[in-house]
């Protein structure tokens, strides 16, 4: 029971939270739309207002409701690996200017295909094989697009 | 019986290898994230200088074709549209193919994809010049509903919590606003930063709002991206075209509207296919499920898509109106060609017409056996792909989707940065897909509204022009229809599908 | 010895100045990537694309054409700053959006005015005045008399806001003490859809449309200084008693920053491209008018521009105020 009530506490949480936040995006296109143009102002100042509007209700849907709605899906799996895929994911697109494409996407795939958690214990081949592969893969997609497509990609700035 | 000597006549082995390595080529690059239609036919364009005109044209109008219906695959496999136009298909194809059904999707997308695409050849055929006059019908006041239409399948993807989903799309209007306005001239949240110039450009977003939270959860555990194919063994052919046949009119009305929305200028296949997928979920039986994996969702999204190619050129060759984005680089493409267009040409040079025609409906039945095949290959490789491997080689198709189409770094920033926003929000609770919607139809609706109350102001007929023109009022009723019938309808289905909840629990 | 080091350095600086010269009549060496601030399908782009379809065949190598629309070109321009100085990246200017826009975006436009480096001059196309082909208004004359008739009811369309067509738009106005309803669009397609469709009276567009449209607009008036070979029955508007010339003009740029080397280098480079028989032939017929205004001419071109298009930039922005 208590744990339910904590649920339900957590849930209505973050509802409000969600809420607040939008709410505050409202407000500041409200705010921001007084500096625009007659033509460009109506349209964010009406999102601004829509925006209010319904994390208001939301508040208030919130408090008021008595009966729970369907619970949402549960979130599995370890939220430290996902944390660690965006902190990746940043660190990976920081350094693409400077490392350049080829060795910052080798680099990232490696190190992204060793943070995927494995159902065998034959850690290190499978990270060299996956480390060959993610050169391969990045090499063949390098290939591709500059030769192919004449898409530059980002050149090293850093070497 | 003209078109069919041509048909005969352009069997020559050169249109056919032209046609054929288009579809190919299309397909390829559409199934990469980020590519779009768009892109490809600008990347193919040196190519097609290379070749005549008629030749150069077929190339070009197939690469667009492969690539519309190629969208689909990292659309079913990894929720990441391919191309704009398949945002639509993720709804329904994502949740089919986690379920196990991958392949039964690819099929039903690629039958869908034939019929549609047919469908918008023909009445390009048969319709053009009466048809392109419909172009014609379409004013700012239009495109202003026809907006609205399309954000009402915001209602039909947020089942459960319908304030969340409209803060969502809220929220993706809202960052439909950030860059220079057309309407005003003002440049809004950009705050002099070089990167939020050119606005929240859709493609990127898209990407990031989509696939990089499936990309982030697809780490978390060790378990397989799809669930391992129940039924696999079973000939999907067979079952997806019993699927397509079983919504025949769902595949009719949706190469229908498709074929409507790809005449009407620069609206083009997201568009087409947001508005069929409208339509097909709100005259949904009380059975099927939109948004959690119904193959009608696919059929609506893919027939629509496809059909705009075809009838996206009426407007295209007629009046010299691009109907949709590519339609703007084959409209160039001609003109470097120096092939004249307007009516002229169907009364001076129908030849070409037909012959291109022609091309195209020969590469776009090909495209049945030769879609089938890739599909089959490649969804046996994502499913069979070590997990080591997907997660990074989404993360990377990720990197250079985004980046790829406009050569731009700041872009690879906005895709992570949305990215992380959808899957943050997501746990609140607030649904991804609305923001995308916002933000592909926010822009139509504000440059309508804006330039239908200039013009109603000047000419002194506000109401008029808004609410007195046919097509407006026909639009006014599918947006009633949209937000009035679903609740109507579906209260019985859901306090049913509750109490069989209490019962079960 | 140091007949030794100056035997070394004398050969040093003859070996460097044939390397030098070599490469002045090699330019280019490799492919070069022009960015253009529009979409591929629009005016801009396809003034691009003439040259990349003759730019193999005469200078053998390779002309990467990359679309980066946005903020009515923008985005790409705000961007030339961080080119290769090298001339092999080089971004394709459109006047006078390029003056425009600074003055009234001010530090929002992303990129100032000396950003600006045009190299080459090569094509142009003049504005034009145009109406439905069925439109009650028949000649310059009607729609002169509709816009007197009752000011600021007669809708004309354009694209944006601030860029070559309003300026027209303003400049058409304030010669003739006007009145009338301007009603932006996204892009060029767009507006002739507007126009097209019936949405608005008038448009104000570019001699390229005139082509493309021949069989469903009729052209009214053309804002160049003399009448134009492909429409000779089209009068300017000079001739019609309001002299006002707006052109809009396309030149390759490079990166502030460029030694006039390369740039003389560039410059040449498409001069040649452009000068070529089939690109002029493809240009004409397509409604654009090439021009040939090379470095370092380029430079006095855009400084006339820039003093031309300043006033009526700040009219632009001030009226917005």
């Amino acid at each position: 029971m208590f744990q339910l009530k904590m649920n339900i506490a957590g849930k209505r949480a973050k509802n409000i939270l969600g809420s607040l936040t939008f709410g505050m995006l409202g407000t500041f296109m409200l705010y921001a739309a007084q500096d625009f143009e007659s033509a460009g102002r109506v349209t964010p100042a009406f999102i601004g207002c829509g925006l209010l509007f319904l994390s208001v209700l939301l508040i208030i849907v919130e408090f008021s409701k008595s009966e729970l709605l369907p619970p949402p899906t549960a979130i599995t799996g370890s939220l430290v690996r996902r944390s660690l895929f965006i902190a990746l994911m940043v660190i990976w697109v920081v350094a693409l200017p400077y490392l350049g494409f080829v060795v910052a996407g080798c680099l990232a795939f490696a190190i992204i295909s060793a943070a995927v958690p494995k159902n065998s214990n034959k850690t290190s081949t499978n990270f060299a094989l996956n480390t060959v592969a993610g050169v391969l893969t990045t090499i063949g997609f390098w290939v591709v697009l500059t030769a192919f497509l004449k898409v530059p990609l980002p050149e090293a700035t850093f070497f | 019986m003209e078109f069919l000597q041509h048909i005969s006549a352009s069997f020559s082995p050169y249109i056919l290898a032209v046609g054929t390595c288009g579809l190919f080529l299309g397909i390829l690059l559409g199934a990469l994230p980020g590519l779009s239609s768009t892109f490809s036919c600008a990347v193919m364009l040196p190519i097609s200088f290379s070749m005549d005109p008629v030749p150069g044209l077929i190339f070009l109008g197939t690469v667009y074709m492969g690539s519309t219906y190629g969208g689909s695959f990292s659309a079913i496999l990894i929720k990441t549209p391919g191309t704009p136009q398949s945002i639509t298909t993720t709804f329904d194809g994502f949740p089919m193919a986690k379920r196990g059904e991958g392949g039964l999707a690819l099929s039903i997308a690629c039958m869908a994809s034939v019929i549609g695409g047919l469908t918008g050849i023909f009445v390009f055929l048969w319709l053009a010049p009466p048809l392109a006059e419909f172009a014609l019908m379409f004013g700012p006041a239009e495109y202003f509903w026809l907006a609205l239409f399309g954000l009402t399948i915001i209602a039909s993807l947020s089942e459960g919590n319908l304030m969340k989903g409209l803060i969502s799309g809220f929220f993706g209007l809202a960052l439909s606003q950030i860059g220079v306005s057309v309407v005003s001239g003002d440049m809004r949240f950009t705050y002099e930063n070089s990167a939020l110039i050119g606005g929240i450009p859709i493609i990127p977003a898209t990407i990031g709002l989509l696939c990089l939270p499936v990309a982030i959860d697809l780490i978390a555990d060790a378990d397989h991206h799809l669930s391992t194919p129940l039924t696999e063994r079973s000939n999907n052919f067979l079952r997806a075209a019993r699927a397509i046949w079983d919504r025949k009119q769902n595949a009719l009305r949706s190469s229908i509207i498709g074929t409507l929305v790809g005449i009407i200028p620069a609206a083009g296949g997201a568009i087409a296919s947001l508005v069929a997928y409208a339509e097909a979920s709100r005259t949904a039986k009380k059975s099927d499920r939109f948004g959690d994996g119904d193959p009608g969702g696919i059929i609506a999204s893919e027939s629509a898509n496809n059909a705009t190619v075809g009838s996206g050129l009426i407007p295209t060759f007629v009046l010299g109106i691009p109907g949709t984005p590519p339609d703007a680089v084959i409209l160039g493409a001609m003109m470097v060609h120096g092939v004249q267009i307007g009516p002229k040409l169907f009364t001076e040079h129908n030849d070409i017409v037909l012959t291109f025609l022609s091309g195209m409906t020969i590469a776009t039945v090909l495209m049945l056996p030769v879609g089938l095949f890739l599909g089959r290959f490649i969804y046996s490789a994502v499913t069979k792909m070590p997990k080591s491997y997907l997660v990074p080689m989404v993360a990377l198709m990720l990197v250079i989707g985004s980046f790829a189409i406009q050569n731009n770094y700041h872009d690879i920033v906005i895709m992570l940065v949305l990215g992380i926003i959808a899957w943050v929000i997501s746990r609140f609770g607030f649904p991804a897909p609305p923001i995308v919607l916002g933000l592909l139809l926010g822009p139509i609706a504000e440059q309508g509204f804006a330039q239908a109350l200039m013009i109603g102001r000047a000419k002194d007929s506000v109401l008029e022009i808004f609410f007195a023109r046919p097509i407006s009022i026909a639009l006014i009723g599918c947006i009633l229809a949209a937000i009035v019938l679903p609740p109507l309808l579906r209260r019985s289905s859901f306090n049913r599908l509750r109490m069989k909840e209490n019962v079960s629990t | 010895m140091r007949l030794i080091v100056k035997g070394c350095l004398v050969s040093l600086a003859i070996f460097s100045a044939i390397s030098a010269s070599s490469s002045v009549n090699a330019f280019p060496e490799k492919s070069v990537r022009l960015t253009v601030g529009f979409g591929p399908g629009g005016p801009s782009g396809i003034a691009a694309r003439f040259m990349q379809k003759r730019f193999t065949a005469v200078t053998g190598q390779e002309l990467i054409i990359i679309n980066k629309p946005g903020a009515g070109g923008a985005k790409a321009w705000s961007q030339i700053k961080k080119d290769k100085k090298d001339g092999y990246e080089l971004t394709l200017l459109n006047f006078p959006h390029t003056v425009l826009q600074p003055i009234a975006r001010g530090k929002n436009a992303g990129y100032s005015y000396e950003d600006i480096q045009p190299v080459l001059y090569y094509t142009s196309v003049p504005q034009v005045l145009a109406v439905r082909k069925d439109s009650p208004i028949k000649t310059f004359k009607d729609l002169v008399s509709a816009i007197k008739a009752k000011p600021g009811s007669v809708t004309i369309g354009g694209t944006g806001i601030g860029g070559s067509n309003h300026s027209a738009f303003y400049k058409f106005n304030k010669v003739g003490g006007f009145k009338a309803a301007y009603v932006p669009f996204k892009d060029t397609s767009s507006t002739i859809a507007g126009l097209k469709s019936g949405s608005t009276d008038a448009a104000w567009t570019f001699t390229t449309q005139g082509v493309k449209d021949g069989d469903s607009i009729r052209l009214l008036a053309i804002a160049s200084d003399k009448r134009m070979s492909l429409f000779p029955e089209l009068p300017t508007l000079t001739e019609l008693g309001y002299p006002v010339v707006d052109v809009a003009y396309w030149s390759i740029g490079v990166p502030p920053g460029t030694t006039s080397n390369i740039r003389q280098k560039v410059s040449d480079a498409f001069q040649k491209v452009v000068n070529d028989a089939s690109v002029k032939a493809d240009m004409s017929k397509g409604g654009y008018q090439p021009i040939l205004i090379p470095y370092p001419k380029s430079n006095e071109f855009k400084a006339r521009l820039g003093k031309d298009y300043g006033a009526v930039g700040k009219a632009l922005s001030k009226k917005k105020k």
